[in-house]
């Protein structure tokens, strides 16, 4: 049990601290947002979740691929692509983690200490995408060249071919995997603002991630790859592939190139925290 | 100074508060008074900019709080108990709130020290008792050293000690100059402590007036009389002008009659009176008298009738 006793004095009137000249300012409630996320274990512990997603796959995927290599696999390899496999599974990750730094906001009650500090609630959110968006491509650009270097070791010791960052559009895949997830962390901020509920938010980030394209399966077929190439999977397909064989894109012929793929992903992100911005400046806290 | 002009709230078919207008003025404990459910605590996040009134509007030294240049440096509040991430530690909840106002981390360790946290400060807030949740909220109101300071039922879960505590501390704020709002479901705890009423039923205001003239105004004065012969006492004290009300054990409660008169009747009829006592019904009597004739006038008028039951934090209807 604690105890912890309270002191008698009360403390010295007011003026003591005197309040600067001007406004409170956005270099506070960045430095603020820092501390929230640096400060919670679930932030550690999701980021550990998300290195062992994109290590832990992408070495076991490598060493399956260099331990049961046969030179009928060559026409089509992507030696680039097998080592970024644990993004996704990543990217769900990344969407828990995105969706808690909101959610967590409002489930605590924070939320009402956050915005009697930060009553301009538009600042507030610019602060918390801007420290989110920032951690997480910071670690997930270090993640994806450090497991592209990796897989590319592992894959080296069989007589499977490896790709070179010189090569053509690998450097682009391996900070493409990077952006990518790093862009649908913000996706999920952005519903995390319009659901405010953890369960909600997670559930819709991954219905559009991984259930809504099976509901394109019983478009007609002409319909169902231009349908298919919106969503973020066909998206971060595109992405991570560096190599474009003959039977590339399965039944899906019609992506979207990965620049433009992530820039309509990054118009998803956007709308999503327009919506759950003007949400968040419209409804009680 | 707070100001409160016709603040109305809905929250769908509840009228959580209704045309509400009070003032909250420096250098006094004003006691926010009403029943659970009535309203407070909606009309405390209104002041905060948390919630948005339907109509009306409320300012602080004239401002909404959202234009506040530095808003904990000018308002501290203690709105709820433990609205605190459970796994953040009490120090970093204070360090990011005196970030976002640029006040120094020095100040978090100043306030930790002065609600008795620093020996628990780097623990998980979740592991806190419900006292300790308030005196941490009470740690994050004095952060930035504010001007005006608002409390909603600040000794909820104190113990006997943690009470006193707070009324020293609502007084000594008050004392020096600063404008204190506390709130409370309990007259008792507001006759101790506040200078001021705002008393609120169903969202309406019932009183605004000093704590010493809403007990006079509203409490009834009363002396009960035992003696061997009330019976025959009663006639003469009912030619006085009192009123008799016979007690089961034989006893007489008389009103509109001081003690003083009654003895003098008394010793006129040549009758001994063993007991005379003056009896002042309690605030918290005179509270209920109050809020009892709002809930009334609130349902002639078809309004949606309190929700019977309302647990002890009824009126965080959201």
């Amino acid at each position: 049990m604690t105890t912890a006793t309270l002191p008698t004095d009360v403390p010295a009137g007011p003026g003591v601290l005197r309040a600067p000249d001007g406004h409170y300012g956005m270099v506070g409630v960045l430095k603020a947002e820092w501390t929230k996320l640096r400060s919670v274990r679930s932030t550690a512990w999701t980021l550990v979740a998300f290195v062992v997603a994109i290590l832990g796959l992408g070495i076991a995927i490598s060493a399956g691929q260099a331990s049961h290599w046969n030179a009928g696999n060559g026409p089509g390899f992507d030696p680039t692509n097998v080592s970024l496999a644990g993004f996704f599974l990543g990217q769900l990750i990344v969407g828990i983690l995105g969706a808690l730094v909101v959610t967590a906001e409002y489930g605590t009650g924070t939320i009402r200490a956050t915005l009697s500090a930060s009553p301009l609630r538009l600042r507030f959110l610019l602060a918390k995408t801007a420290v989110f968006g920032t951690l997480l491509l910071v670690a997930s650009e270090i993640l994806s060249f450090a497991v592209f270097f990796i897989g590319q070791a592992i894959l080296g010791t069989s007589a499977a071919p490896t790709a070179t960052l010189g090569q053509p559009n690998v450097l682009r895949a391996v900070i493409g995997a990077g952006l990518y997830v790093t862009v649908l962390g913000l996706l999920a901020v952005g519903f995390g603002f319009i659901i405010r509920h953890t369960a909600g938010t997670i559930a819709a980030f991954v219905g559009v991630v991984l259930v809504l394209p099976l509901f394109t399966l019983p478009l007609p077929e002409a319909w169902r790859h231009d349908v298919f190439r919106y969503f973020p999977a066909s998206i971060g397909n595109q992405v991570l592939m560096t190599v474009h064989g003959p039977e590339d894109g399965g039944a899906f012929l019609h992506p979207f190139s990965p620049w433009v793929g992530l820039a309509v992903l990054t118009g998803y992100a956007v709308a999503a925290l327009v919506v759950g911005g003007w949400l968040l400046n419209r409804r009680d806290a | 100074m707070i100001e409160a002009v016709g603040l109305t709230k809905r929250y769908g078919v509840t009228l959580a508060v209704d045309q509400l207008s009070f003032t909250v003025p420096p250098g006094q404990v004003t006691g926010f008074l009403g029943p659970n459910g009535s309203g407070k605590s909606t009309t405390m996040r209104m002041i905060m900019g948390l919630d948005g009134p339907d109509a009306g509007g409320v300012t602080i030294h004239g401002r909404r709080y959202r234009d506040l240049p530095w808003p904990i440096r000018e308002v501290g509040a203690l709105l709820e108990a433990k609205a605190i991430h459970p796994g953040r530690s009490a120090y970093n909840h204070l360090l990011f709130l005196a970030q976002t106002n640029s006040i120094a981390t020095s100040r978090v360790d100043e306030v930790l020290d002065l609600v008795g946290l620093t020996s628990v400060a780097r623990r998980r807030a979740g592991k806190f008792s419900l006292g300790m949740g308030q005196r941490l909220g009470i740690a994050a109101a004095m952060l930035g050293d504010p001007g005006v300071l608002l409390f909603d039922e600040p000794v909820n879960g104190l113990d006997p000690e943690g009470i006193l505590w707070v009324r020293t501390l609502l007084k000594r704020l008050a004392g020096e100059g600063r404008t204190v709002l506390v709130s409370s479901h309990l007259m008792s705890e507001m006759a101790l402590t506040a200078d001021r009423l705002v008393v609120i039923g169903r969202g309406r205001l019932i009183a605004e007036q000093p704590v010493d003239e809403f007990i006079s105004a509203n409490s009834t004065h009363s002396v009960l009389v035992r003696s061997p012969r009330t019976g025959e006492l009663g006639p003469a004290f009912e030619s006085a002008g009192g009123q008799l009300s016979r007690q089961d054990d034989g006893s007489l409660v008389v009103t509109g009659l001081s003690a003083p008169l009654i003895g003098d009747l008394a010793a006129e009829a040549g009758i001994a009176v063993h007991e005379l006592t003056p009896q002042t019904a309690s605030l918290e009597e005179a509270f209920m008298e109050l809020t009892h004739d709002s809930v009334e006038f609130g349902a002639h008028h078809g309004e949606v009738p309190a929700v019977a039951g309302a647990g002890p934090n009824g009126e965080g209807a959201r």
